[in-house]
């Protein structure tokens, strides 16, 4: 482990022993380091914003109130990816029960709101735009209909940029598992994209 | 004119390296331009997806402070005190004294309700999953929503190495190796391969208004599905025991049955119900080469409800070496069923005879089944 790592790690068990202690300050502290990569596992998993911010306040929530069962055993971000992934899981299972209300979020393509954020096509043509926003909508396609595991691994690996590894132990499963899901989910977006691969950029 | 045998040796095995080269090579054209696609559809994934893609707005972190502030941060009672004087500290104190020994604020553990979904079989060993979420307690509060494995829920110690928070609250609700359910508590769904539970046995064990349930599975993938009043057991493997109420329930892999909360038994699996409790037990003794005596009789505490067939299927089915036949009625003789069920008292037993429709050969096997297969029988040679 690097030197970073290893004070990144250092710092994030100090927060979680203080929020342990009730400390509100602190708890926002891990929530401006976590937030970010949390909110985008959620919106990488169902590519709608509002949901992936209610997904990310309840798993912060879980946090505090869990602040006392905390046990510093392994990374914060490995729990907190955990918390994250479980509430994941369970969403997935309710909806499993009702109509899949996020279903054209996922397969429609675009949000503009979470497009509008972060566009790195602002100031192309009004045509390359168009272009580009078909293959992206073909991408969330894609990635959202992969199956929830592989999903899991292609989203914690590839987005978070999770080393295997750390995906192992967050996901539960072994480091081969995560492996050949991996390599499961990039055979089968090439499959899916490769009528877009084309128009290389 | 001849032809030079080296010669042919020769062209032949350049032809054949010739091929496996070209084949080697157009693998290796194919693979490469599959990496170059790979390599293609990731320059994709970086571009147009790429992370991080959005940020959280402020009202999230608003929203926790608010709930972490009026909800969970705990009180100063010294603060308090100070602010409001000694007198209510007084009258605190004289609360105290009168209401000591603290009410248990925990409800029974009756009262726990927990609703399991979603049960799912994860392909690494000693690892699957049985996911649960909404556990209510204190008063239909809905504190938890979580997910575990399965060592997690059925026994004690594996709570401990679980990260989830709510598990962990939940740790003092569970006294014992299993999970109690309250049946009323809507759905309940739980999958677990209990040939990777420690000891190999799972008990659950529930309440519900009039009757109680309790299912034991013995090596066997277990399924347990509480819908409202119902109670669903599938067996896909091996076989489960139950004990619901004060009445017992045997199924085998690939059989349902769905009960009352209260025991009863409704619908389609009433048969597979009753079967088990009032299954005869079907003997056979072949006495020559065409005839078979058939027996069946009630070992059982209650009256056995035989059930004939209907639309004309024969009663009973033989097999010899794997050939299978059936035997209608004109075969059976002295087989009192006309097609209306009967019932066959504790202790009591019908005999019958069959004629078959072909000499049984020495030294072959001949299964008795009937039309249910759910009585099955390996005759007995008596010639």
């Amino acid at each position: 482990m690097s030197g970073d790592k290893a004070r990144e790690n250092r710092l994030d068990r100090e927060l979680m022993q203080r929020i342990r202690r009730d400390d509100a300050a602190a708890f926002e502290q891990l929530y401006a380091r976590y937030a970010r990569p949390l909110m985008n596992f959620f919106y990488r998993m169902c590519y709608d914003t509002v949901a992936a911010e209610d997904y990310l306040q309840e798993t912060f929530l879980r946090v505090w109130r869990a602040r006392r069962t905390y046990r510093p055993v392994g990374k914060v971000s490995t729990w907190l990816f955990q918390i994250a992934k479980n509430f994941w899981l369970n969403e997935r299972a309710k909806t499993k029960l009702r109509p899949f209300h996020e279903k054209t979020a996922l397969i429609g393509g675009r949000d503009e709101a979470a497009t509008e954020l972060r566009d790195p096509r602002a100031g192309t043509s009004p045509a390359a735009a168009a272009q580009a926003g078909e293959t992206e909508a073909a991408i969330r396609a894609a990635v959202a209909e992969l199956s929830e595991k592989l999903r899991l691994v292609f989203v914690l690996c590839r987005y978070q940029g999770m080393a295997y590894a750390h995906a192992a132990e967050v996901l539960g499963i072994p480091l081969g598992t995560v492996k050949s899901r991996m390599a499961a989910a990039e055979k089968t977006l090439r499959d899916k994209l490769r009528p877009h691969l084309g128009d290389r950029p | 004119m001849s032809v030079d045998h080296e010669q042919l040796v020769a062209y032949a095995l350049e032809q054949l390296e010739a091929n496996e080269r070209t084949q080697i090579e157009g693998a290796l054209a194919q693979d490469a331009q599959l990496r170059a696609e790979l390599e293609l559809v990731r320059e994709h994934l970086a571009l147009h997806d790429a992370a991080p893609a959005v940020e959280p707005s402020p009202r999230v972190l608003v929203e926790l402070r608010r709930t972490i502030q009026t909800g969970e941060l705990p009180q100063r009672p010294l603060a308090w005190l100070g602010r409001f004087g000694m007198p209510i500290a007084a009258a605190a104190l004289v609360a105290l004294a009168l209401f000591w020994p603290p009410t248990v604020l925990i409800e029974p553990v009756e009262q726990l309700e927990i609703d399991i979904v979603h049960g799912e079989v994860e392909p690494a060993p000693g690892r699957n999953l049985v996911r649960a979420r909404r556990v209510t307690r204190y008063a239909g509060d809905d504190i938890a929503s979580f997910t575990f494995d399965e060592g997690s829920v059925f026994s004690e110690p594996a709570f401990g190495l679980l990260n989830d928070p709510e598990i962990e609250s939940l740790k003092p609700h569970f006294p014992w190796h299993g999970v109690v359910l309250q049946m009323s508590a809507g759905r309940v769904f739980v999958e677990a391969d209990s040939e990777r539970l420690a000891g190999g046995v799972l008990v659950f064990g529930g309440h519900a208004g009039s009757g109680a349930f309790t299912a034991k599975t013995l090596g066997t993938t277990f399924l347990v599905d509480l819908t409202g009043e119902f109670v669903r057991v599938a067996v896909e493997s091996g076989s489960v025991a139950c004990t619901i109420s004060e009445s017992g329930l045997a199924l085998d892999a690939g059989e349902s049955v769905e009960l009352r909360s209260e025991g009863a038994v409704r619908g389609k699996y009433e048969r597979a119900m009753r079967d088990w409790f009032t299954q005869p037990t079907l003997l056979a003794v072949l006495e020559d080469d065409e005839t078979l005596r058939v027996t069946l009789r009630n070992d059982m505490p209650d009256p056995v409800l035989l059930e004939p067939p209907t639309g004309g299927e024969a009663p009973f089915y033989a097999a010899v070496d794997g050939r299978t036949f059936p035997l209608p009625r004109s075969r059976l003789k002295g087989y009192p069923l006309d097609g209306s069920p009967r019932k066959l008292a504790p202790g009591d037993s019908l005999t019958f005879t069959v004629d078959l429709p072909q000499p049984v050969p020495e030294n072959s096997k001949l299964t008795l089944s009937d039309h249910r297969q759910k009585l099955r029988t390996v005759a007995e040679d008596r010639r």
